[in-house]
């Protein structure tokens, strides 16, 4: 997950959303307490395959698994069920406009996550391990969000918690052998 | 219904319009449209008819059997001129990665059909689209759909106010869509 500060705004630069957001923000903050200044996500995923954008558009993304160096994207755009149709429009216009598969976006994204599989697939870099290093000794455990989070704002933790987990799961000889609660976090629970 | 000579025209812009759009004059392209263009691509859905006995249909007055997204739905592209001429710009920047090296496109268009004619000329009309998409050593996509247009005169030269397109895939299985249609 990267987050930003709880006043930093990482909204889609539409009028409609920005003024939302703005007229909702005391309300929001009443009723999330101060666990509102806990986090403010910009993007994240919830291990395995569910993930999450907030910054520039709205938008949740299931990646559906088809079979070796196949991936079914499943995306989606959301939005207050209160908000004003204005403001679902702009939202969804966000998200057809940054993060779908026309998106100023994310059409250079998929170029890059299929030049990076080809890559890793060569000689060399099958001879090494990746390299998931940035950001290292920046994160720690957070108890009250009861995550691990990174002092450092771009870094690879994330990556390196996604594929600890990966690795437990898969080398686990059954289900009922796996941690409910991963040994890492339960460590600092 | 518009005249022989009137069709003609009509053919011969779209035309023109497919190779500015194979030739990557973008900028000559976006003055085919007028202030108020609404340029927007469905997105689509697999539906059962009304009729299948494949499925229960608890609430019918709310099933719908159409798929291709509705206008409140999440679409492939919901363009406005601002957003169509962002789109250009972005590719002058030299970080469009994914026109980086660009696509080789060939816009091919057939089934040419009036649908009628306003009574200040404004013409609709469907029209049919392959097209062919090349990229890198071997890359290659096809995006097979059906268009309709709504075209205004402006002094003298036809220009697009409305693009509704429809693409007959459900899951895209090209990686993005960083082309024009």
């Amino acid at each position: 997950m990267i987050c930003v500060g709880p006043d930093d705004v990482g909204d889609p630069p539409m009028p409609e959303i920005e003024a939302y957001e703005k007229q909702i923000a005391a309300a929001v903050r009443q009723r999330l307490g101060p666990r509102a200044n806990l986090i403010n996500p910009i993007v994240g995923t919830v291990f395995p395959n569910f993930s999450l954008l907030r910054g520039t558009s709205r938008t949740f993304r299931v990646w559906q698994p088809r079979g070796p160096e196949k991936t079914e994207v499943r995306s989606f755009v959301f939005a207050d069920k209160t908000s004003p149709p204005e403001v679902k429009r702009a939202i969804r216009q966000a998200g057809v406009r940054g993060f779908s598969p026309s998106g100023s976006f994310e059409q250079d994204d998929m170029d890059n996550w299929q030049e990076c599989t080809q890559t890793c697939r060569g000689v060399v870099s099958r001879r090494m391990p990746i390299n998931n290093r940035m950001g290292l000794g920046h994160d720690r455990f957070d108890p009250d969000l009861g995550a691990w989070v990174s002092d450092y704002r771009f870094s690879e933790s994330n990556q390196r918690r996604f594929y600890q987990r990966w690795a437990e799961l898969i080398e686990a000889a059954d289900w009922g052998s796996v941690d409910r609660v991963p040994p890492l976090e339960a460590e600092h629970a | 219904m518009p005249d022989a000579e009137t069709i003609r025209s009509v053919e011969q812009f779209l035309y023109r319009e497919a190779r500015l759009l194979d030739e990557r004059r973008f900028h000559e392209w976006l003055g085919l449209f007028t202030a108020d263009i609404h340029y927007w691509m469905a997105a689509r859905t697999n539906r059962y008819p009304r009729s299948s006995k494949a499925i229960a249909i608890f609430d019918a007055d709310r099933y719908s059997e159409e798929d291709p997204s509705t206008a409140d739905e999440f679409a492939l592209f919901d363009e406005d001129i601002g957003t169509l001429r962002a789109r250009v710009a972005r590719l002058d920047t030299g970080m469009a990665w994914a026109e980086d090296p660009p696509s080789r496109t060939r816009h091919l268009l057939t089934n040419i059909e009036v649908v009628s004619e306003t009574e200040d000329g404004e013409l609709t009309l469907n029209c049919n689209f392959f097209v062919y998409r090349s990229r890198g050593e071997t890359e290659q996509d096809f995006y097979v759909g059906t268009r309709q247009d709504n075209l205004r005169r402006i002094d003298g030269e036809w220009k697009i106010a409305r693009r509704r397109m429809i693409l007959d895939q459900n899951v895209l299985t090209s990686k993005n869509l960083s082309i024009f249609f």
